[in-house]
């Protein structure tokens, strides 16, 4: 049997916020029926004041007495309708100023980012850092640093961002990417993945990593669009997985023809829209994509943040029908927040990955984003954002997860998981600069 | 001979009240269900949850006195019935020799 490691989950239908709108819903509930009960006490008000009883009390003054009674006893005394409105009232009223304060403190988690936490693990992250230098000298000691406190790249990128550019993370981020002129997508079909398909569909979260897995080992720029048949009627709503690998290319030219360069990560960053994105649209379409299929996007470190914005953006056309986005080691922090709740995002950061940190700020809390933590740490920057070596042994930790949150995600991914046949397309997106 | 008050009016006084009765339980009802559907987990919640369930069972309690006040009211009715019917009686007496005085 597979080792199952731990993992923390964040966000997503069992998230704080999920939960928030939980006590406001049932806040409101329970001041409807505090306001149903005010109106039950001024329908029994007016029964005592009704002509029938009043004239009635001529021919049996004792028994319109006790009516009187039993009605103010039942209306106006201490246990009565009246005061019990007023506890219905009181009791909507506390849950409300508790949602309220959950929320404040949750702003206020957020607003301090990792920096109390930081504080409290500095000191023992910096006496093994010291061991660490003297034993393997200062490279290894600064990747044994960041690895192992990967929150610290949070501080860093965001103190970096503001003393650069006096501005958030993504405002200098979209800033910075003015330096790399971006371009626009050419598109190149390069048949069909026959090995890949020929391992069958994906049955497992796992098996779906392994896809964007599989396109990360080939050329830059290389993306795939999985077509994934379920036995049925003809006009049954087909699925589509869309894999979205990541940077491949470093190089700080300003000009350069690798999609997947540093134009592309500043720019989603800020949520910008990009030749990668635009590459992917096209490249959906010669799919054959059609606005009722029902698709993942599945993105990897920069393609987590393609991924993202795109199915933004395919929210806002109607082009493509994204249900759910799987971000994988991806820095999306700034950008989750703008996607339509429509849209259920699984992001998984593996805790000892630096690249999930770089947009300097922690993950929102949302009921549409679950956000999962892996802890597959082998001390090592490359590795620790790895695929192969992290993630997908990650998924399967999450799949063994009972976490609602989780649960409720695999649940909705299922049709995607039980096709007959796969048919994947690959094609190579590259920039051009017309 | 008409009555001075009809009898049916407070039968159907009575049935408003018992409506009300009805109304609470059912308020009761909701309030439970709403309570019970947050997820939210914690002492707060707890004593929420407590709070709520008390509030339920006062206002089924509630319920039992305005269903005793429905109960008093038809009483009262059938009480009123019985007077009326006895001041009826004579009445009509009076009023059929008078009607023989008259007209014969």
């Amino acid at each position: 049997m597979t080792a199952v490691n731990p993992i923390e989950v964040d966000g997503g239908p069992g998230g704080i916020t999920a939960h928030l709108e939980d006590l406001r819903v049932a806040a409101a509930q329970i001041a409807r029926v505090a306001d149903d009960i005010g109106h039950l006490a001024i329908e029994l008000h007016a029964v005592l004041l009704d002509p029938a009883l009043l004239t009635s009390a001529g021919l049996d003054p004792i028994g319109a007495g006790e009516v009187s009674a039993a009605i103010f006893r039942a209306t106006d005394g201490p246990g009565g309708v009246t005061a019990l409105a007023l506890r219905g009232a009181s009791l909507a009223l506390a849950l409300r100023a508790s949602a309220a304060r959950y929320e404040a403190v949750d702003d206020l988690t957020r607003l301090a980012g990792p920096i109390p936490e930081l504080i409290r693990r500095l000191p023992m992250a910096a006496a093994e850092t010291t061991g660490v230098v003297t034993m393997s000298g200062a490279g290894a000691a600064l990747q044994h640093l960041v690895t192992r406190d990967p929150q610290l790249v949070d501080v860093a990128v965001s103190t970096l961002a503001a003393l650069l550019t006096a501005r958030a993370t993504p405002a200098a981020a979209a800033e910075l990417a003015r330096q790399f002129p971006d371009g626009h997508a050419a598109v190149v079909a390069l048949g069909a993945d026959e090995a890949g398909d020929a391992l069958g569909p994906p049955r497992s979260l796992r098996d779906l990593l392994s896809g964007v897995d599989r396109r990360r080992a080939g050329q830059s720029g290389e993306i795939d669009v999985r077509l994934l048949i379920r036995p049925g009627a003809p006009g049954t709503q087909r699925h589509v997985v869309v894999d979205i690998p990541g940077t491949k290319s470093w190089s700080l030219a300003a000009h350069n023809s690798d999609v997947t360069s540093i134009a592309t990560n500043l720019r989603s960053l800020a949520g910008e829209r990009t030749a990668y994105e635009e590459g992917i649209e096209l490249a959906m379409r010669r799919a054959g994509v059609r606005p009722d299929d029902d698709v993942v996007l599945l993105g990897h470190s920069e393609g987590g943040m393609v991924a993202v914005n795109a199915a933004s953006r395919f929210a806002q056309t109607g082009e493509f029908h994204v249900s759910r986005v799987i971000a994988v080691g991806a820095p999306i922090s700034a950008t989750v927040d703008r996607i339509p709740r429509s849209v259920q995002v699984l992001a998984l950061e593996n805790a000892g990955d630096v690249v999930p940190h770089l947009d300097g700020q922690p993950n929102p809390d949302r009921p549409n984003v679950t956000m999962v933590t892996l802890h597959h740490d082998h001390g090592d920057v490359g590795r620790n954002h790895g695929l192969t070596e992290s993630y997908l042994p990650g998924a399967t930790d999450v799949a063994a997860s009972a976490d609602p949150s989780v649960r409720a995600y695999l649940g909705g991914l299922a049709p995607f998981l039980s096709a007959a046949t796969v048919q994947t397309q690959r094609f190579l997106i590259s920039r051009t600069y017309r | 001979m008409t009555s001075v008050l009809d009898p049916v009016e407070l039968g159907a006084l009575a049935r408003r009240v018992d409506g009300c009765a009805d109304e609470l339980r059912g308020r009761a009802r909701g309030l439970l269900l709403a309570a019970s559907v947050t997820r939210w987990q914690s002492t707060a919640a707890e004593a929420f949850r407590r709070q709520a369930s008390d509030l339920a069972t006062a206002i089924r309690t509630s319920a039992v006195d305005v269903d005793a006040a429905a109960a008093a009211l038809r009483r009262h009715g059938r009480q009123v019935e019985i007077v009326e019917s006895a001041i009826a009686t004579p009445l009509e007496f009076v009023a059929n020799l008078a009607l023989s005085w008259l007209g014969g």
